[in-house]
């Protein structure tokens, strides 16, 4: 394994338009994320306007006519290329993103790995799937059930705001953008800039043409002159940010063009009584607590709560000390990240609050916590005021119910934010609990043990991940019905009489 | 009250001795060991009766595995954080017998407030004396007191106005008085108390909230009006601006007093105090030039009846020498609930004056501990508290 001397920074850009004359001349700056030292380019709107000028050609010349099923096969490709262990790309992933991030290594070589087994070439095919009936819409016009032909057009180009929280995020970004042929003006973010960098490299390995329809960089966000410079020339922009950065995203974005914003969003479990059989319990716990612990709790798709069914063979303040058991055992394996000041402050607070509510055999409260530091927490809470959002970092509530129904109170106040349920119960009852959840806005619902790794071609965040990006244009039936009288074989004057439409 | 007071349980009446004579022995360099093993002693014995009198306190300490007896210094004792004063009735006596409850301002959470029962305020009384004048008032024994807070009466719970009624009671020179009424700041009243200051070269002290001096300053600056107070002058200000519309910096503050109001950087006094302990820590700044010391940075003092550590609030222990973390508080004075309790607000040790070294009984507060802000979807945390909280408004 190569090891950086201290003095060199990390390269955190991928400008694959620029020469080497073009990167000599811009301002770089170099500033440590985490513990690694990463260089960047400082971003002007000369810089931006320059490469979406040169982004726009590349899409032009490599991918607007560029079969959709090809541009998969080269994704496939590039992605297949980190399923080995010796890829450099992904070495250097799982050697620097640890010290980047706080993450352990072992969780973010694990994380990694499962998240990208989403877009293996056979789970592209379920990204193009999921949003077009005939995905060769995105080549030609085929026929529309309307009677007529479509035909999908992606953005020339969008810019992308990528997220930071967990390492591999980007790659679902990236990928949708190419498989609907838009370039991508991509801004890393300040926690973690560097897996979409390293990413792109793979890619540009496998396609150096496709690479350049690709550009990776960072910027303060915020920063008007540069965005603006971006939006004027981009046909759509796509983000994931919290919610004040979306809505200041939102202003500045020209009316009328494709905002797909990723916002912050929260995820709970709920567990019934089924799933509380003396056979399946622990089981069950092992699960959650997999849920809650992968990436320190930091995804939309992390657990705050878990509401679990009254009536099975174990009870849900059990199921409490069950869970925080296997919390336990996850931190020993993949321990986890360091804190800062005021996330330990966050968790000490909540802590004490709920300890001493326990005091009051009343109050249904007991605190599970780990027994030096502040590694994971399980607040079991009989009767909750509200759902209320997790400090995060492994801290969980565990609610008891009665059924699906008193999930419902609690989750409407949050419906705008709601996105995974992590669910265990009957199969008879999973239609019944999907629409129930379904309707207070939960748009993923997935097994108790899978909240951190969405299916291929999920609707992210209940939006088509292509089709919110597309703009469609449709050939009447009528029109194509209509030019035959245009057929020059008919409008050719001639004397002959015979044939011919009358 | 006093004279017409019942008789102080014994161990309420060794504190308050040892409190006095504390005070009068004060030696700013810090405790020596003899003094340490004192208020060792005297710690562990609060503790021990606290624990036995304060039915969560003990709860508290028994899921810490610390009981009397079993811990052997004062370090050792359990600091209950803040939220327990909000969640339980941390009392030692019955509340309903208690001398005084005061209440915190609940700004963040109206509906929870913090409450720290006394069962008398002898304690309380000469912890706030012995501090001022140690401090404050090293050069005299009265001075005219001019209060930008509310008085007692209209405050009831509240330990700030307890508090400076108090030393208007206790060091107060004729003319003192509070200059806010049910109205607010009464503006016209201080300044002209102002002018007939500067006018009669009598010395003035101000007291009051750091926000309570921004109206003031405001006003002044509408106006142009400015004094130079006499020497002698001096200005005790508190808190932050936590949930104010304004945040002004201390520097910015004291620049203002001194343009304002003539009164000297070093003669402007911050001090920190808190409804949950019944101490308060002074900047050193106006003992010092009074002294002639070297001015040396701002940091504020520990008295001689309490202590101070800075903890790491994820483990609980001790910070490297010299790095902020949460400040705990051992206050004798704080009788009536819990003599250890973990603050909110955040600070580090400042380096001994004279050696360089740790083992200061100085610090410096840097604020409060913000709420959980970090990598990712947990910005959004308060956000969406935010978005929540509005929903329920």
């Amino acid at each position: 394994m190569t090891r950086l001397p201290a003095s060199d920074a990390v390269d955190a850009f991928f400008l694959p338009q620029l020469d080497a004359a073009e990167l000599a001349v811009l301002e770089w700056t170099t500033r440590p994320v985490g513990t690694v030292p990463l260089r960047f380019p400082v971003v002007t709107p000369e810089l931006v306007e320059q490469l979406c000028d040169r982004l726009l050609q590349a899409q032009a010349d490599e991918l607007a006519e560029r079969p959709v099923m090809e541009v998969l096969e080269v994704l496939g490709r590039a992605v297949a290329r980190w399923y080995d262990p010796s890829c450099p790309q992904r070495r250097r992933a799982e050697e620097l993103l640890p010290g980047i991030t706080g993450y352990a290594p072992e969780m973010v070589r694990r994380g990694l790995k499962e998240h990208l087994r989403t877009f293996r070439r056979d789970r592209l095919l379920r990204f193009l799937a999921q949003d077009f009936d005939n995905p060769l819409v995105l080549d030609g016009f085929h026929p529309n059930r309307a009677g007529g032909r479509s035909r999908a057009y992606g953005p020339r180009l969008t810019t992308q705001f990528f997220a930071g929280n967990v390492p591999g995020l980007p790659a679902w970004n990236l990928v949708c953008a190419f498989l609907v042929k838009s370039a991508t003006l991509g801004k890393s973010a300040g926690a973690e800039p560097l897996f979409p960098v390293l990413f792109a490299h793979t890619i540009a390995e496998e396609d150096p043409g496709l690479a350049r329809c690709l550009a990776v960089l960072h910027w303060p966000g915020g920063q008007e002159d540069v965005e603006q410079t971006a939006f004027a020339r981009s046909d759509a922009v796509m983000a994931t940010a919290g919610l004040r950065a979306t809505e200041s995203l939102a202003q500045r974005v020209p009316v009328g063009m494709p905002f797909v914003p990723y916002g912050h969003k929260v995820s709970f479990a709920v567990v019934g009584h089924e799933a509380l059989a003396l056979t399946r319990f622990a089981d069950t716990a092992r699960r959650v607590a997999r849920d809650v612990s992968q990436y320190d709790q930091q995804g939309c798709l992390s657990p705050h709560a878990v509401f679990v069914e009254r009536g099975g063979a174990v009870d849900p303040r059990a199921f409490s000390a069950a869970l925080a058991a296997e919390m336990e055992r996850y931190e020993r394996s993949r321990p986890r990240a360091g804190l800062r000041f005021e996330e330990s402050a966050a968790i000490a607070g909540v802590r004490a609050r709920y300890e001493f509510r326990s005091y009051d055999e009343d109050q249904g409260v007991e605190v599970f916590s780990s027994r030096h530091g502040n590694a994971w927490t399980v607040l079991f809470e009989e009767r909750p005021e509200r759902f209320e959002p997790s400090p995060l970092n492994r801290v969980v509530r565990v609610h008891p119910v009665d059924g699906i129904e008193d999930v419902v109170p609690h989750l409407l106040p949050l419906r705008r934010y709601l996105q995974t349920a992590g669910i265990a119960c009957a199969p008879e009852r999973l239609d019944a609990w999907a629409s129930l959840l379904g309707r207070c806005g939960a748009d993923r619902i997935c097994a108790v043990g899978q909240m951190p790794q969405p299916a291929a071609g999920w609707h992210h965040d209940g939006l088509g991940s292509l089709a919110s990006l597309v703009r469609w244009t449709d050939i009447e039936g009528a029109a194509e019905a209509d030019v035959e009288r245009y057929d020059p074989e008919w409008t050719r004057p001639s004397g002959s009489s015979d044939g011919g439409p009358r | 009250m006093i004279g017409s007071e019942p008789e102080l349980p014994a161990l309420d009446a060794r504190l308050l001795t040892w409190i006095e004579r504390a005070a009068q022995r004060w030696d700013d360099a810090g405790p020596g060991d003899d003094e340490e093993a004192k208020f060792d002693r005297l710690a562990l014995e609060l503790f021990a009766d606290q624990y036995e009198r304060n039915t969560p306190y003990r709860r508290f300490c028994r899921a810490r595995g610390a009981e009397p007896g079993r811990i052997a210094r004062w370090q050792q004792i359990p600091p209950v954080p803040l939220s327990a004063f909000k969640e339980l009735t941390l009392s030692c006596d019955p509340p309903e017998r208690a001398a005084a409850v005061f209440m915190t301002s609940g700004s963040t959470d109206p509906g929870r407030r913090g409450r720290n029962h006394h069962p008398h305020l002898r304690l309380y009384d000469a912890s706030l004396r012995a501090s001022f004048r140690h401090w404050f008032l090293p050069d005299r024994e009265q001075l005219r007191l001019l209060v930008l807070n509310p008085p007692s009466a209209q405050q009831p719970h509240s330990s700030l106005a307890y508090f400076l009624g108090q030393l208007v009671e206790s060091f107060g020179a004729p003319g003192s008085g509070s200059f806010v009424d049910e109205e607010g700041l009464d503006v016209d009243a201080l300044t002209a108390a102002l002018a007939e200051a500067e006018r009669d070269g009598v010395a003035v002290g101000l007291l009051g909230t750091s926000f309570a001096y921004v109206h003031l300053l405001d006003a002044l600056e509408a106006t142009g009006a400015s004094f130079t107070l006499p020497d002698g002058s001096r200005l005790l200000d508190t808190g932050g601006f936590k949930g104010r519309s304004r945040e002004i910096s201390a520097e910015a503050l004291r620049a203002a007093f001194g343009t304002r109001l003539g009164i000297p950087e070093d003669w402007c006094v911050n001090y920190y105090g808190m409804t949950e302990i019944s101490t308060q820590y002074y900047d050193t700044s106006l003992r010092r030039a009074w002294l002639g010391q070297d001015r040396g940075p701002r940091v504020k003092a520990v008295p001689p009846w309490a202590r101070l550590l800075v903890v790491d609030p994820g483990t609980g222990g001790p910070v490297p020498e010299g790095e902020r973390g949460l400040l705990v508080h051992y206050d004798l004075a704080n009788r009536g609930s819990c003599l250890a309790v973990l603050a909110e607000d955040v600070g580090h040790l400042a380096p001994d004056p004279a050696t360089g070294t740790r083992g200061s009984n100085e610090f410096v507060l840097l604020g409060r501990a913000q709420g959980s802000e970090a990598r990712g979807c947990s910005i959004a945390l308060d956000e969406l508290l935010a978005a929540n909280e509005g929903r329920r408004r």
